[in-house]
């Protein structure tokens, strides 16, 4: 009379308890949270990169006063100039459109009035300084007052304001972490409560705290792998909808920031980060909850 | 026979009150030597178990000395602790049996926790759990369990390892008089093979078919009452 059913080890700690779901959510949404800012500080490091090397490659003239007041349009008149100095120079008039663009960083969302004139602007690719000054000569002789600017001002302001924005995002980032440190290690001490008779028997039969420990590291370094998943996955997904709804998906301008396959390594790497807050907090605080409860003899 | 040196378990003067409780033992001196088979007897409420777990290190004495293995444990860090409960084996009076783990994982546990695999351990757990009549519930769940067949589990369980010193409490309390002697039978085999038994019980017709030590407790006081 024996038992043909085949024997398989069941592991020491029950699967999929009830008490170890709110950990598995919160630790999802710590993710989340935390793969969202990367993913947004990723896309915008690379806008601010691109348009830094975009002013870095350019210049833009400035038309403070045309050398005939009275002709509505002096633009070209000073890019034949600019192709007097060097022929086939890529240069051209910035549009109202664009004009209007190029404020917003300075003065924010705000609806600039229809009928504010605005300064005529030149942008051209970045000349060599002798090339530089015989264009200022030649457009001094010929009557226009201008500024050129070679963007050195706007690229440091747009260090700075991304250097703040860095900042604040691993602010956010570590803060997330330190809360899921905290969660982890709340949730660890409700779930050894729970296995509270698991232990006993496994201190009673001689297994060592190491060996206790390393249960709960691994199922909770597991949960928190997972969930961490989830909440990653979840982020793409989100980050990808959302530039779907802003039309934002098939421009130039998601080739240059969108989500890209270096993000992905990022993610996984936050995402083993996660698992293991949860592993090393849960066996810290086994460790230390084996430490209190012994007996001391 | 040689007489044998030192005890393998020491009580010097060992007392034991719970909280601020009276004290349920006072000044229990005992010393068993290795290999030797005794029994522990006394009424309900008595402090036999009280006296095991002091034995077994689920309890620490409020004063006195406890030696185990010419060891005294108050000096003895967890690791080594842990250590000196791998050598002994526990049938105690609450199962303690993990409820999701099979019959099987159960019996194997002590094996397991000490980083054995399944291959070394699954012919010898097969075999003890078939001697003590459980061989067809490999798989069971122990909630499954009559009292009697979680008791021969946790005996299962407890002398798996061979250890060198078996503390069993009341183990035959649920199981019916043919399944005792097949107990009693476990027991005794493993004293043949060295291991020290110590077993507190009730149950006279156990105590009058062996040669063993006898110690009663009676008012907090440890006596040796015979060899048979
Ligand atoms: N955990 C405990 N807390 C307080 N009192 C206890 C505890 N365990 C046992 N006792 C008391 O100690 C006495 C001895 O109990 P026990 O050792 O179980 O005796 P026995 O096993 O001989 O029946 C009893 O009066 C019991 O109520
Ligand atoms: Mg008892």
């Amino acid at each position: 009379m024996s038992d043909t059913t085949p024997i398989t080890e069941a592991p020491i700690l029950p699967d999929n308890q009830p008490e170890e779901r709110p950990l598995f959510f919160i630790m999802a949404i710590m993710s989340y949270l935390t793969a969202l800012t990367l993913l947004f500080g990723l896309m915008g490091f690379r806008v601010s990169q691109s348009w830094q090397q975009d002013l870095a490659g350019s210049m833009t003239i400035q038309l403070l006063e045309a050398a005939d007041p009275l002709d509505p349009n002096p633009g070209p008149k000073i890019i034949e100039h600019i192709r007097e100095v060097s022929p086939r120079h890529k240069a051209s008039v910035v549009s109202e459109k664009d004009s209007r663009a190029l404020l917003r960083p300075w003065i924010g969302d705000l609806e600039l009035p229809g009928d504010l004139s605005l300064p005529v602007l030149i942008r051209l690719d970045a000349l060599p300084q002798d090339k530089l000054t015989e264009l200022q000569s030649k457009l001094e002789v010929s009557g226009f007052e201008v500024d050129i600017d070679d963007h050195s001002v706007w690229r440091k302001n747009i260090q700075r304001s991304w250097r703040g924005v860095q900042l604040g995002m691993l602010a956010i980032i570590l803060i997330i972490l330190t809360a899921s440190i905290s969660i982890s290690s709340y949730a660890t001490q409700s779930v050894l409560r729970a296995r509270q008779n698991i232990i006993d028997v496994l201190s009673h039969v001689g297994a060592k705290d190491q060996f206790i420990a390393k249960l709960f590291v691994s199922r909770f370094g597991g949960l928190g792998l997972k969930a961490a998943c989830v909440g990653s996955i979840l982020a793409l997904i989100s980050v990808l909808v959302l530039g779907l709804f802003i039309g934002f998906t098939g421009s130039d301008l998601q080739k240059i920031v969108g989500p890209k396959l270096s993000d992905l390594i990022i993610l996984g790497l936050l995402t083993a980060i996660m698992g293991i807050i949860s592993g090393v907090t849960a066996g810290h605080i086994t460790r230390s909850k084996l430490r209190t409860d012994r007996v001391s003899l | 026979m040689r007489p044998n040196h030192s005890p393998i378990i020491k009580l010097d003067r060992v007392a034991l009150r719970y909280g601020n409780g009276p004290e349920i033992l006072s000044d229990i001196d005992m010393e068993l030597s290795p290999g030797s088979f005794s029994f522990l007897t006394g009424a309900s409420g008595a402090g036999k178990s009280s006296l095991l777990k002091l034995i077994y290190l689920a309890l620490a004495p409020s004063r006195g000395m406890v030696s185990l293995f010419g060891e005294t444990l108050s000096k003895l860090d967890p690791e080594a602790i842990q250590l000196l409960k791998r050598r002994i084996g526990v049938v105690s009076q609450d199962y303690e049996l993990i409820p999701h783990l099979s019959v099987f994982d159960n019996a194997a546990l002590p094996l397991r926790a000490t980083g054995k695999t399944r291959k070394a351990y699954e012919a010898n757990t097969k075999e003890l759990l078939d001697w003590v009549g459980l061989g067809d519930k490999l798989s069971h769940s122990p909630r499954t369990l009559s009292g009697g067949e979680q008791q021969r589990v946790a005996i299962a369980r407890a002398v798996m390892t061979k250890p060198e010193i078996l503390i069993a409490d009341e183990p035959t309390a649920n199981v019916d008089p043919d399944m005792g002697q097949r107990l009693l039978r476990l027991f005794m085999e493993l004293n043949r093979s060295g291991t020290t038994i110590f077993i507190a019980t009730h149950d006279m017709h156990l105590l009058d078919q062996f040669r063993a030590n006898r110690f009663h407790l009676e008012n907090g006081s440890l006596t040796m009452s015979s060899t048979k």
